[in-house]
């Protein structure tokens, strides 16, 4: 019977770039800029890592495959690196085995690291190739810009499901994407730091109706890591280590897509659902509308973090409207949600988010988030989440943790 | 009895007015026309259009028995790899069967409907489909513009249910050259307008139409509709009348409402023509092109079992007036406006991915369990539905015919496309199954969720580089 990660191992340090458009900088230097954070953070020197693993999801416009040139650039001589990949999960997922690793008792001190470098392709939006070229033959796959179209087709659904109408519909989303400008306009290593006005969201050009350009998280460089280690030892580095309580992914099996006998709806991400049911069944969550302290999630586009809400269980099923209206997940809100600025404004280097939204966690749980205007109090269970790919056909992260342990 | 035993009109959705053509390249030279033409989506081309014609005319008939599939156009989207192959496909006709294109001139679609009616004749084939399409571009300006219209037919020949039965053919064949392009140009050239008119239609066409009434010892009062191709509207009217034709007699030219279809025009005008025809009716079919060929039919009274078909009426009907001359420029490449700076990037194509995913990508097959009955998309082995996930047990299920209802969708408009947005959807087929297409021929701001769908086939891409049109299923509203 398998016992789950909770409380099995902690993260002893983190680091995280400054996000942006970082044209100064290699994917490689970023990859220092995180680690050499992370392991003064935990009080490390390089050599006390015996094992590391390194997301990047689009390594054919930066550091090629395999860990040898994340390795290289980390002057990390002989350790085991691996390198891996699972679409926007991969910087989370980085972090799921670096935890096992350390839980099994393979290594004592992993790295989980992520970078993504996606400014050098001299076009905006991702790289063509990478993670947004769906498993199937360009002959069947849709001509689509990718996230904001694949992603659009939730809120058509949703705002004819639940009885939006247009007006109210993109209110709601603006609302989402206000919130999180705002949170990024206080973080000084988010990408986007420019508060962004309702009025100016729901007017901007449509990208993908009904999803307009605010509605849609920028294009992002940056990296970041943390160091793992057994629950038992963490305290012999800090007094203040950080327990992850549950790793989860859940991948789908294209039911929802191909099946149309099925309930889905295009109006939730079963994923999600499926993801968060065993994350809070492994950290012993039971009601996580009031237990979730804060979280930080995948708001690739408003309408990702409008369902995910309710995914999540942090709002009920057909009702995020009332608590994005409520002001529930702003800053000051009773569950703040992506207070770092989220995708959104803080940005998404694909490989790096799942560990750049872990530094967040940590940094918040430790009264180190660098402004008190943005600074959470009394905090207790923290969770990231992560989508990959475009719903239905998705692959989802949720990683939970806490500053206690129990 | 040889005859013709099912027909279909394509004509594309846009309509462009010549008085908008005129706003816009008018300055160049003026060519005040009335009326408008027919504008091929930018993901269509002569395949598609003829696909489409294709399908339409199968309705109600059983594509397991068509014996050939012959395609014409003076617009291939190939010099090297056959077309007919790629409609045949789509149209999910047996491998087993004789395709061939015919090509290089707008006399191509009669060519192809003598030649399928002489292999039925021959008794080489028991029936065949013949697709006639064109999409002819022109460099902006260039009166042409305003002549051409896009569009398709698709005429059923065999022995059984025969509504018009070929009495005779008559060909001239010559080189009279009044347009042409070479294999290395982009745009076809004319020659002087006067000199065709004199030496061309007024001197071959009464040439090919006299020699077919003399050689069935006939005279134009036993016709009951002739079809003539001479895209200058008052000529063509003065030209039937001095060869013995009253006006009633004359079948429409289209000129105003779709313009000249090159090599799929008399096949058009031959459908237009047995939509209004009674048995006993006398139709004489002649083309245009390097020469004239003439088909001499009479109707039968298996007339009356057409009436359903999709022909011109009803392929008129089905229409929206293009916002303006340069989203037509666009669709049609005449001017290469700037796409955005992501333009011209592509994923790999694979024939060899796209030939052994042949029924799926070309045909539209996806699988059926046998236990549960479920229909899905894209085929795999294992079942979809999580309560039966049998491995192994698929039929082939076909959703090409099938007809569904928006699930959701979307309205694109970050697409690197000559008129954007793209409307994608998800469909839920009738019967079951769900697929995520693309929607074209659609008013993005009119859809709505539960809209009654059905498949049609179209460019999606194409990969420049490596020169491949990318042909593949879109939704769009069911034919009312």
């Amino acid at each position: 019977m398998a016992n789950g990660i909770k409380d099995q191992v902690a993260i002893i340090g983190v680091g995280c770039t400054k996000f942006g458009e970082r044209w100064d900088t290699s994917a490689g230097d970023m990859l220092v800029e995180a680690f050499k954070e992370a392991i003064e953070d935990a009080g490390i020197e390089p050599k006390d890592i015996d094992m590391a693993f390194g997301g990047t999801a689009m390594p054919e416009t930066h550091l090629g495959p395999a860990g040898t040139a994340l390795a290289e650039n980390l002057r990390l001589d002989y350790v085991p690196f691996s390198r891996n990949e699972n679409y926007c999960c991969t910087g989370a997922d980085a972090m799921r085995f670096a935890s096992y690793a350390v839980a099994c008792g393979a290594c004592d001190v992993a790295l989980a690291i992520g970078v993504e470098k996606l400014k050098d392709v001299g076009t905006p939006g991702l790289p063509v190739g990478g993670v947004t070229t769906p498993p199937r033959n360009t002959f069947v796959t849709p001509i689509l810009s990718g996230g904001p179209g694949s992603f659009a087709v939730l809120a058509t659904a949703y705002f004819s499901k639940y009885g939006l109408d247009f007006n109210t519909g993109k209110e709601m989303l603006a609302r989402i994407s206000a919130k999180s400008h705002y949170n990024g306009s206080l973080n000084p290593r988010a990408h986007l730091r420019k508060a962004v006005t309702v009025q100016e969201i729901i007017a901007a050009p449509f990208i993908a109706w009904p999803l307009g350009l605010f509605d849609c998280c920028g294009v992002t460089d940056g990296g970041a890591a943390a160091i793992i280690v057994r629950a038992s030892e963490a305290r012999k580095f800090r007094d203040n280590p950080i327990y992850v309580k549950s790793l989860q992914i859940c991948s789908t099996s294209g039911e929802p897509e191909e099946w149309s006998a099925g309930p889905w709806d295009a109006t939730y991400i079963e994923m999600n659902r499926q993801a968060a049911r065993r994350a809070y069944k492994e950290a012993g969550v039971k009601n996580p509308r009031e237990e979730i302290s804060f979280a930080e999630v995948h708001d690739c586009f408003s309408i990702t973090e409008a369902v995910t809400m309710e995914d999540l269980g942090f709002s009920p099923v057909g009702k995020v409207k009332d608590d994005v209206f409520a002001g529930r997940f702003k800053h000051d809100g009773a569950q703040p949600i992506n207070i770092s600025g989220g995708l959104k404004s803080f940005g998404h280097p694909i490989g790096a988010t799942g560990l750049r939204m872990v530094y967040d966690l940590v940094t918040q749980f430790q009264g180190r988030a660098t402004l008190p205007e943005r600074q959470l109090k009394n905090v207790r269970l923290g969770l990231t989440h992560n989508l990959g790919d475009a719903p239905p056909r998705s692959v989802i992260a949720i990683t939970i943790m806490g500053p206690e342990l129990g | 009895m040889i005859g013709i035993t099912s027909y279909s009109a394509y004509i594309p959705w846009y309509r462009l007015s010549r008085a908008k053509m005129n706003e816009a390249t008018g300055f160049l030279m003026t060519f005040p026309t009335p009326g408008e033409r027919s504008v091929a989506n930018q993901n269509e081309d002569s395949v598609t259009m003829a696909t489409a014609a294709g399908i339409y005319c199968l309705e109600g008939e059983d594509r397991g028995k068509v014996g050939g599939l012959y395609f014409a156009t003076s617009t291939p989207s190939y010099l090297v790899r056959q077309q007919a192959s790629i409609v045949s496909t789509a149209l999910d006709l047996r491998e087993d069967i004789r395709v061939a294109d015919f090509a290089s001139g707008s006399k191509a679609g009669t060519t192809a409907l003598m030649a399928a009616l002489d292999a039925v004749k021959a008794g080489s084939m028991k029936s065949a489909l013949v697709t006639a399409a064109d999409c002819r571009v022109v460099k902006p300006g260039n009166p042409q513009e305003y002549v051409y219209g896009d569009g398709a037919a698709a005429l059923m020949v065999g022995q059984d249910e025969v509504a018009a039965e070929l009495e005779a053919t008559y060909s001239l064949s010559v080189d009279f050259v009044d347009r042409w392009r070479a294999v290395f140009e982009e745009f076809e050239h004319s020659w002087e307008d006067r000199w065709i008119r004199d030496e061309g239609y007024e001197k071959l066409i009464p040439r090919a139409i006299d020699g077919m009434l003399k050689q069935q010892g006939l005279a134009a009062s036993d016709i009951a509709k002739v079809i003539i191709c001479y895209p200058m509207a008052r000529q063509h009217a003065n030209l039937a009348k001095r060869l013995g034709f009253a006006p009633a007699q004359v079948q429409d030219q289209l000129m105003d409402k779709v313009g000249d279809t090159c090599a799929a025009h008399p096949l058009l005008m031959l459908v237009g023509a047995l939509e209004e025809a009674k048995p006993g009716d006398r139709i004489l079919v002649s083309s245009w092109g390097q020469g004239v060929d003439v088909l001499l039919f009479k109707v039968t009274d298996k007339i009356g079992r057409m009436k359903d078909k999709w022909g011109v009426k009803k392929a008129l009907a089905r229409r929206k007036e293009l916002e303006s001359w340069e989203r037509f420029a666009s669709m049609r490449g005449a001017v290469k406006f700037y796409l955005g700076a992501r333009e011209g990037e592509y994923g790999f194509t694979s024939y060899t991915l796209a030939w052994r995913e042949r029924k799926q990508v070309s045909r539209l097959y996806g699988h059926k369990c046998k236990k549960c009955g479920t229909p899905q998309f894209p085929p795999r082995r294992i079942c979809v539905n999580p309560n039966c996930k049998a491995i192994d047990q698929m039929e082939d299920y076909r959703f090409s015919d099938k007809t569904g209802k928006i699930f959701s969708f979307v309205v694109d408009y970050n697409v690197y496309v000559p008129v954007p947005p793209v409307v994608h959807a998800y469909i839920n087929f009738d019967g079951g199954g769900r697929i995520q297409l693309q929607v074209v021929d659609v008013d993005p701001f009119t859809i709505q969720i539960g809209q009654p769908m059905e498949m049609t086939y179209r460019r999606k891409q194409v990969d420049v580089p490596r020169g491949v049109s990318i042909y593949y299923w879109c939704a769009t509203p069911v034919r009312a």
